[in-house]
């Protein structure tokens, strides 16, 4: 019962996001409009000029200290610049590179706690070049998944083993897992 | 004193109930969201795609849903159907998915002919559509299954609040509980922070 408390306890943040997420999934009520912050102040870069474009992105967020996914789709290059954008769950970066004098304009488009929410709520990998506390969080998306494995088995156990419960209330809760179960395979197979 | 004891009784049964009530939905959820996240775990074979072509008349319709029902009496199509989309050359389009499948139909009214795409899924997939499967609407069984899908996630919620409730009257000791559930919050807060600085 400790173990089930204090994973509880240790996890329960996650718990309300996996919660609060979901239910955005179906209903939507998360606000959605992303906020543009006016362009940051100009910055130097001193890099070569690298013919691959996803690891002249790369080496561009590295050498400007941020973190996120290169998004090839949002990336172009001409003879005068190089437009990329790198995207985390809280923020997008879109980066311009004069590809003459290595000046890099950084505009950043914050996004809301609902979308951080919802990315969180998947998010099973690591970003690349974020801190190590944000790569950690694979992990405590990992414990958090065995625990609910944890929780219902010890749960089911520490009620079946209490001695006041109604005979009943096991017929009810087999009806209902095996309704649960019945249904599960009905939409899989028939749906 | 009396109803203070019922209060923690009270709260204790609604913490199993929602549990034990969505047990297996909770599992499902839980084990297919893991299994989303690794990837590797499986083959992602090219989609097995069969195409055909059919020629009969296209009735007008009213409805949005009075198309979709002609097409599952027709074609007997099963799966969650998505919006109708309306081309500008007169032709619309609806897909149906299943966990087993995708169908996508195409309808010409002008020449009286459509088309129907099934895709047959490979186990990942089957996974990403029992776990993703969103919105009402599209057959009363797939709302059935995103009802379930929102009392898991309103058991979420509950079993948070619950839970704290019952560790706080049932431990004497607070400082271990206090701990971890101080460093769960401080984590997700720092995580959030970092993303937004």
């Amino acid at each position: 019962m400790y173990i089930h408390l204090y994973l509880g306890l240790f996890c329960m943040p996650y718990l309300l996001i996996f919660g609060l997420s979901s239910l955005d999934f179906n209903h939507h009520f998360f606000p959605t409009q992303t906020e543009k912050k006016p362009l940051l102040p100009i910055r130097s870069v001193h890099m070569p000029l690298l013919e691959d474009d996803r690891i002249l992105g790369e080496a561009l967020r590295d050498s400007l200290g941020l973190f996120g996914w290169y998004l090839p789709w949002e990336t172009k290059r001409d003879s005068l610049v190089f437009i990329t954008t790198i995207a985390q769950p809280g923020k997008e970066y879109h980066l311009k590179l004069s590809l003459s004098n290595g000046e890099v304009e950084i505009t950043e488009t914050y996004k809301t706690a609902g979308q951080i929410l919802r990315s969180l709520h998947f998010m099973g990998e690591s970003i690349p070049s974020a801190p190590w506390w944000v790569n950690l969080w694979q992990y405590y998306q990992v414990l958090t998944v065995y625990s609910m494995l944890f929780w219902t088995v010890s749960g089911v156990y520490l009620w079946w083993r209490k001695k006041n419960s109604h005979p009943a209330e096991r017929w009810v809760l087999l009806g209902m897992g095996v309704f649960s179960i019945g249904f599960i395979l009905f939409v899989w197979l028939a749906g | 004193m009396a109803g203070r004891v019922n209060l923690y009784i009270l709260f204790r049964q609604i913490h199993f109930y929602s549990g034990a009530f969505l047990l297996v939905f909770l599992l499902l959820f839980f084990v297919t969201g893991y299994l989303l996240t690794q990837h590797d775990w499986f083959d992602h074979p090219e989609p097995v795609q069969e195409i055909t072509s059919h020629s009969l008349p296209v009735p007008g319709f009213e409805e949005e849903s009075e198309k979709i029902d002609w097409l599952r009496s027709q074609y007997s199509i099963v799966g969650k159907s998505n919006p109708v989309r309306q081309s500008e050359d007169g032709s619309w389009h609806v897909d149906f998915i299943s966990p087993r499948h995708t169908i996508k139909v195409h309808v010409f009214p002008l020449s009286d002919s459509l088309s129907i795409e099934k895709t047959q899924h490979p186990p990942y997939r089957t996974l990403v559509v029992l776990h993703r499967m969103h919105n009402y609407g599209g057959g009363w069984f797939y709302n059935i299954y995103l009802f379930f899908m929102d009392m898991v996630s309103i058991s979420l919620l509950i079993f948070s609040a619950t839970g704290i409730y019952l560790w706080w009257k049932l431990i004497p000791s607070k400082w271990l509980g206090a701990a971890l559930l101080v460093a769960g919050l401080g984590y997700v807060a720092g995580v959030i922070i970092t993303f937004l600085w």
